[in-house]
């Protein structure tokens, strides 16, 4: 089993205004 | 975060690929008048995928170690800090047993 590249996870928060 | 316990969107939130980036877009809810977009990575969308399917934080972590080349300690860690982190932006509420 080849598992994919692991990154550790991220959220970002963009305010559209 | 309790391992074993489940979680929901707060409100509806979809998650959109725009090109190679993925975004999480809350569109109704309380989240949704702050007028924001939560960009996440690869990691980050198949968390969100995983605990917005009914999958525990537990199960999650054992998904990701086993998609991810990554430990299962780590993946654990990892999962709740995310998950945290979810909650924290109002994205994600745990359900009630």
């Amino acid at each position: 089993t080849v598992r994919r590249p692991y990154e550790k996870p991220e959220i970002q928060r963009v305010d559209l205004a | 975060m309790s391992p074993a316990a489940t979680y929901r969107a707060t409100g509806k939130v979809v998650l959109r690929r725009i090109g190679a980036d993925r975004l999480l877009v809350p569109v109704s809810g309380g989240v949704a008048r702050e007028n924001c977009v939560f960009p996440v990575n690869e990691t980050g969308e198949f968390i969100w995928t995983g605990l917005t399917e009914g999958r525990t934080l537990d199960e999650t972590a054992a998904a990701l170690a086993a998609e991810f080349a990554v430990a299962p300690e780590r993946a654990r860690n990892d999962c709740r800090e995310f998950a945290d982190q979810l909650r924290t932006q109002g994205l994600i509420e745990e359900v009630a047993p």
